[in-house]
């Protein structure tokens, strides 16, 4: 497992203040940001711009070191054995930067691989696995700059393959890519955690990706988490409406009074229409139940229904909104 | 150490794959050499040499005026070439992919020394075509190519990859590093003595001449191929403990940066 406890890290800088002057910056990148991220487990890190989701993800793979805190992986301090760390983790960026557009996917990869020292036996043999996995071997002779952005994108992550990690960060890996892509990319990251046990790190700006993939969620804002849990979870504890609509047939003036009372104080009600009533429930829990108890009660016709659960997007900016 | 050999040998690969992927290259990078070595060879012609104080001792006749001048015109192009590779540190920064690179557990020695020995096949080809020049022009001297020639390569080689390392290390300091091998290259080029023989240098300059490796490869290559009487010993050591510093500051530095790295987070910018 990957526990990060307590990581903060303050950059220091210097902004000119016309010709001679200069002055020194001190920007708190990350704070007292504390995570986990198990094996087989897919963990999301949301946040606006800024927020604080790349410098964290730096860290996590040895390129920065933090100002405080303890960073472990299996055990192993990897500030202190950066080198060693390096070995079982590695970091896919999205974009079309990372790799060698004059080269060819398999010179890439032969490049990268031996940054590893991998024996050439063995390197030769993974390369072949890792460009079928991800659909370039027709194309491994063709040097990059002819490649799509989704093969692009598929050679960064047979990139950061090609030692076999441990632990993946993926530093918003379907950026720019249209959806087929996007779509694939995902159940292709899906698989890394089902099939190879892979631990991964996603940060992203779509939430659907998140609530598609995500087993676990912190949410970060100015450099501190502060929202934490599974999907569900941040749905259940953060979530602030619940949307009932009803379609429903004659509905006599007793039961809207009876489903008023109800209802009052607890959630806020429209009732629009003259013969086919349209109800809207909008309350912080779920009263579907009492509402269909009370209709039921007066016998009236529930013609359709949908219950509209509160989204991660809107739960995630409100998390947002509340923390500035 | 295979792990280490083996990035140094990847790293050569991709800086020829990246950099000499077509044979007009080849051809293109001789040029400017050739008309510079020929400006110098014509502007020396145009005057009265017999009368000149440069004209005695280690040149002392066209044919080792002409040797002279390829020898340090094939000095100073190795260490150009290796120093190229350190200017690409800024596209590689561009890229993304030198963060990739300190992504990976690799030896940065080794990388830096691969990039530099990058340049190794250009100047093969370099060094080839200009040793030619040599047996058509040494005719009435004696040079031995069969053995002088190789050791004049060795001696190059070595010397310019250790600086080519040096710079390298200094690249990934900062974007603006460019500036340091501006100050640099121009000077070396001038104390080493690549057209002019440092010793017709004044003292001052004779003095800075020797913090340029690329001088005493020069003494040792030139005193090889036109069979003069320098002080050999003198001019090896000068060169191996110019070169072993130069080894011990690229370390220091190399220790300097990736803590730079670290610390800073800076290695993306551009």
């Amino acid at each position: 497992m990957l526990i990060a406890t307590n990581l903060s890290k303050k950059f220091v800088y210097k902004e000119s203040k016309g010709l001679f002057k200069k002055k020194l910056i001190v920007k708190n990148a990350v704070n007292d940001v504390s995570l986990k991220i198990e094996s087989g487990k897919i963990v999301g890190l949301i946040g606006v711009n800024g927020a604080g989701k790349t410098t964290t993800i730096k860290m996590l793979a040895s390129l920065i070191k933090p100002t405080t805190g303890e960073i472990l992986i299996d055990n192993l301090d990897i500030i202190k054995e950066h080198k060693k760390a390096k070995r079982i983790i590695n970091l896919i960026s999205g974009g079309e930067r990372n790799i060698y557009w004059r080269l060819t996917a398999q010179e890439n990869l032969e490049y990268f691989g031996a940054l590893y020292g991998i024996p050439k036996d063995v390197l030769n043999q993974k390369i072949e696995t890792i460009l079928e996995m991800v659909g370039l071997t027709e194309s491994k002779d063709i040097p990059v700059e002819r490649y799509s952005k989704g093969m692009k994108q598929r050679l960064q992550i047979a990139r950061g393959l090609i030692n076999d990690p441990k632990y993946i960060f993926l530093d918003e890996p379907t950026l720019g890519l249209d959806i087929n892509i996007a779509k694939e990319l995902r159940s292709y990251i899906r698989k890394l955690a089902d099939d190879e046990n892979k631990g991964i790190l996603l940060t992203t700006h779509y939430i659907s990706e998140v609530e598609e993939l995500c087993d676990y969620i912190y949410i970060i804002s100015n450099g501190y988490i502060v929202a934490e849990g599974t999907p569900d979870e941040l749905k259940e504890e953060l979530s602030t409406k619940t949307q009932v609509v009803l379609t429903v047939e004659v509905l006599t003036e007793q039961a809207e009074v009876e489903l008023k009372d109800i209802l009052e104080c607890k959630a806020e009600v429209t009732i629009e229409g003259e013969n086919i009533h349209t109800i809207k429930v909008i309350s912080k829990e779920n009263f579907t139940a009492e509402i269909i108890r009370c209709l039921s009660s007066h016998n009236v016709s529930i013609l359709n229904m949908k219950l509209m659960e509160p989204d991660l997007e809107e739960i995630v900016l409100n998390v947002l909104r509340r923390s500035e | 150490m295979k792990d280490t050999f083996k990035i140094v040998i990847a790293e050569m690969k991709k800086q020829h794959r990246h950099n000499f992927h077509s044979y007009s290259i080849y051809f293109s990078l001789l040029l400017w050499p050739i008309i510079i070595f020929f400006n110098t060879y014509y502007t020396y012609l145009s005057f009265d040499l017999t009368k000149a104080p440069v004209f005695s001792g280690l040149i002392n006749s066209k044919q080792s005026l002409l040797i002279f001048l390829i020898t340090g015109f094939i000095g100073y192009n190795f260490f150009y070439s290796m120093v190229q590779s350190a200017w690409q540190m800024g596209a590689e920064r561009q890229n993304g992919t030198l963060e990739t690179i300190i992504l990976s557990p690799a030896n940065w020695l080794a990388v830096v020394y691969g990039r530099s020995l990058g340049a190794l096949f250009q100047n093969v080809w370099m060094f080839s075509t200009f040793s030619i020049l040599i047996i058509i022009s040494s005719r009435s001297l004696e040079v031995n190519f069969f053995t002088q020639i190789p050791i004049a390569f060795f001696i190059f080689t070595l010397s310019a990859t250790v600086w080519g390392g040096l710079m390298n290390v200094i690249f990934l300091f900062s974007r603006d590093a460019a500036i340091l091998n501006n100050v640099l290259d121009d000077p070396m080029e001038f104390f080493s003595g690549v057209r002019v023989p440092t010793e017709t240098f004044p003292v001052w300059a004779k003095m800075i001449s020797v913090i340029f490796p690329l001088t005493h490869s020069l003494t040792i290559v030139r005193g090889i191929l036109l069979k003069t009487n320098i002080a050999w010993m003198e001019a090896a050591i000068k060169l191996s403990i110019s070169l072993v510093l130069l080894f011990i500051l690229t370390i220091v530095l190399l220790k300097l940066v990736e803590k730079n790295i670290r610390d800073n987070g800076n290695i993306t910018f551009y």
